[in-house]
């Protein structure tokens, strides 16, 4: 299914001729809000949009369309196929899944349980529709220094948020998955707890990850890791967003089964590795130090709206040549 | 021996009328027996699996002999593939098969207004609303079954008893 008609699938018939337009260019759409007695944002290729009643694009918001709470509730009933029910759970961490791996995000009146944890959201007020968009090739740039002979190297991809971590971390997968130039394809195992990679909706990944890979949708990092290591016996384990010693002692674990380790984190640094990733046990023995297992760092940042890889690293801190680059000096 | 035989035939008749009156009485339980086990199958598939009620329609109409199921495979079908709302697609399809039953306009209700129970966004919330959907259709089937009960035998001996006169006045 195209992704135009994949996001169309999302409003009520009635509304669906004032998107037809605006999602002729689906390719360069990022996202779409939505907000009660708040006018209709499109964002694309970093810039802001707002759609109108007759279903006309502009920059200003004079003819805007703003969003009433019927029109936002009878959104939600479709996207849930009226069963808000079976979304309870999404609903409760802020996020839902579509076909197609696009995510709406939801927000409103939050109410909680008695420990203080979320129960639901009570009145959905704003949708943040984030349009999904797989960019195969992505690692093809990386994939040679991932390997050392065949075996995939523990990875980490670094970098503040918004760079193309997720993005990055999901083409890398993919080529493991299903092989590629450097080696043959492998069983992997990733731990999708914000449904970010796979983008599963109804347990079915919506995005390429590849013929080998085993996707456990919506689990806590911890359990999920350990979780495959038990059942699904995979050669690499893909988890994005570590971060704090739990996740690193879970790591540790994986890596001491033989599995390789492909994970992503929030950083810009060897320094912000250091820092996050290093665990210890209550007495002060150092549990995981990351330069002992991470083989490789990747490294990526945002230019003039463009996400891009800034460098590679190997264990050593030694930089790294990319494909197709001249490396003109190694520290 | 003519008028005999005519007699008989006029009784058995009138009687035939009766127990046509009657059927109609057990059909409509049959019916609204069906839509009460559609609620709990329903009340099921909700709590312990989390289907959505779509996918919920497409399992019950995998069931062998199910009523409706033709009707929830094509009402599964229209949603699925967003060739319409889950409201009116139910009123169109669960109307027309309604209109072949014998149930009357407040009984019809009871299915036709299924849609209007969903939207809860606890699991609890939207059996405890189906549970009430379930229980008014409860309700009806002990009506139903009371009226059924007492009405049975006076159609029945109203039947026969008619056929008789009908016999007395003709000879």
């Amino acid at each position: 299914m195209a992704k135009q008609d994949e996001i169309l699938r999302i409003f009520p018939d009635y509304m669906k001729e004032r998107w037809e337009k605006p999602l002729l260019r689906a390719e360069k759409l990022e996202e779409i809000r939505l907000g009660i007695g708040r006018p209709v944002r499109l964002l694309a290729a970093g810039e802001e949009f707002f759609l109108s009643c007759r279903g006309c694009i502009s920059k200003g918001m004079q003819d805007a369309w703003h969003v009433t709470e019927r029109e936002l509730d009878e959104i939600m009933r479709n996207v849930c196929h009226y069963s808000m029910y079976a979304f309870e759970n999404e609903i409760r961490q802020g996020f839902l899944t579509i076909p197609g791996g696009h995510r709406i995000g939801v927000a409103g009146q939050v109410v909680l349980n008695g420990n203080g944890t979320v129960r639901n959201i009570s009145h959905i007020r704003f949708l943040n529709i984030r349009v999904s968009h797989q960019v195969i090739g992505a690692a093809d740039e990386v994939m040679e220094q991932l390997y050392d002979n065949g075996r995939f190297l523990n990875t980490l991809l670094v970098s503040p948020p918004g760079c193309g971590k997720t993005t990055l971390l999901r083409d890398i997968v993919r080529q493991v998955s299903s092989g590629n130039l450097y080696g043959a394809g492998r069983q992997v195992g990733v731990v999708d707890e914000r449904s970010e990679i796979a983008g599963c909706f109804m347990g079915i990944p919506q995005n390429d990850v590849g013929i080998r890979t085993d996707v456990l949708d919506g689990c806590p990092k911890v359990q999920g890791m350990m979780l495959l290591m038990r059942s699904m016996a995979p050669s690499v384990v893909a988890v994005d967003e570590i971060g704090g010693q739990e996740d690193m002692k879970a790591v540790y674990q994986v890596l001491q089964c033989g599995s390789s380790v492909l994970a992503t984190m929030h950083g810009n640094s060897m320094e912000d590795v250091r820092r996050h990733l290093s665990a210890g046990t209550a007495d002060g023995h150092v549990l995981f130090q990351p330069e002992d297992h991470f083989e490789r760092y990747v490294f990526l940042e945002k230019k003039r709206g463009n996400c891009r890889i800034r460098e590679m690293l190997d264990q050593r801190g030694n930089r790294l040549r990319k494909k197709g680059e001249e490396l003109l000096c190694c520290s | 021996m003519l008028q005999l035989t005519g007699c008989v035939l006029i009784i058995a008749g009138c009687a035939g009328i009766a127990a046509v009156i009657c059927r109609d009485y057990n059909s409509r339980l049959d019916t609204l027996m069906v839509i009460r086990d559609i609620y709990e199958e329903f009340k099921y598939y909700i709590s312990y699996q989390k289907l959505t009620v779509p996918e919920t329609l497409l399992r019950l109409s995998e069931k062998e002999r199910m009523l409706f199921s033709g009707e929830f495979y094509e009402i599964y079908e229209t949603v699925h593939n967003g060739a319409g709302n889950f409201p009116e697609t139910w009123e169109s399809q669960i109307g027309k098969a309604l209109a072949h039953t014998t149930l009357n306009e407040k009984e019809k209700k009871l299915l036709l207004n299924f849609p209007s129970c969903l939207g809860y966004m606890e699991g609890g919330a939207q059996t405890g609303a189906l549970e009430e959907l379930q229980r008014q259709t409860v309700n009806c089937i002990e009506e139903l079954s009371m009226e059924q009960k007492n009405k049975n035998k006076m159609v029945m001996s109203l039947g026969i008893a008619g056929g008789v006169l009908v016999s007395i006045l003709l000879l």
